[in-house]
């Protein structure tokens, strides 16, 4: 410090100036000085340079390494990314398909008892048209029988003996039409 | 669970539409049966107060074809 102290004048209160006495500003031991340090210092501050070249380099090369894996990883991911796309697209498949069955299924079963309820109601209608056609043809049938009954009755009470009438009757049923 | 999920919910949706449309295509049908039956009932009736002519004429078809 006090050879700096020389060179620049820093003590003497007249500013900054450079001393350029050599001998005074003791620069002979300042360079002798860096020249003994150097010299000491060289190999101590070579191996430890040396060591942190190294282990920089390492460092590098872990981190490269590092990447390597990690982009190896991502390969591997974007691989699993697309298997499990894949998967997602065939269960989604599945899942539509199977969607579409269950409701054709039931579909099915619905036109089937819409069906069945149509076919018990035709039958019930045609049971019921012919209950009502048998109904009036019976009562046709009573009426017709009846009248014809109590007609032959009066004819028969009239024309005393009938067997004439009767028989003439039989032969006229047995002749064909 | 979660695909069961997607499944059972639009299939209860779906078989709840398809008992509505089932229960009233049933009560269509009831109600055109009942019209039918009633109909049938009227037709019946008209039928029943209108047979003098036809059993006047088998009769007449009867008495002739046994000649008494």
């Amino acid at each position: 410090m006090e050879n700096l102290d020389q060179i620049f004048n820093l003590a003497k209160g007249n500013g900054f100036s450079f001393n350029p006495d050599i001998l005074e500003a003791g620069l002979i031991n300042i360079l002798g000085l860096i020249g003994i340090v150097v010299f000491v210092g060289k190999d101590l501050l070579g191996s430890v340079l040396e060591e942190r070249e190294t282990t920089v380099a390492q460092s590098v090369q872990d981190a490269e390494n590092r990447l390597d894996e990690a982009q190896k990883r991502l390969i591997e991911a974007q691989k699993q990314m697309i298997q499990l796309s894949v998967i997602i697209n065939n269960i989604k498949t599945d899942t539509l398909a199977t969607k579409k069955s269950m409701l054709k299924a039931d579909a099915s079963e619905a036109r089937n008892d819409l069906k069945f309820r149509f076919e018990r109601a035709l039958l019930s209608f045609r049971s019921k048209e012919r209950q009502i056609f048998f109904e009036i043809k019976e009562q046709i049938t009573s009426l017709v029988i009846t009248r014809t009954v109590n007609r032959a009755k009066e004819t028969f009470v009239k024309q005393r003996p009938s067997a004439k009438l009767i028989n003439n009757t039989i032969r006229t049923l047995e002749l064909p039409s | 669970m979660k695909r069961n999920w997607k499944l059972k919910i639009p299939k209860k949706i779906h078989k709840e539409i398809l008992d509505l449309e089932i229960n009233i295509s049933q009560k269509y049908l009831d109600s055109l049966i009942d019209t039918i039956t009633n109909d049938f009932e009227k037709r019946k009736t008209l039928a029943l107060n209108n047979l003098e002519e036809s059993v006047t004429s088998l009769c007449e078809d009867i008495k002739s074809y046994l000649d008494i």
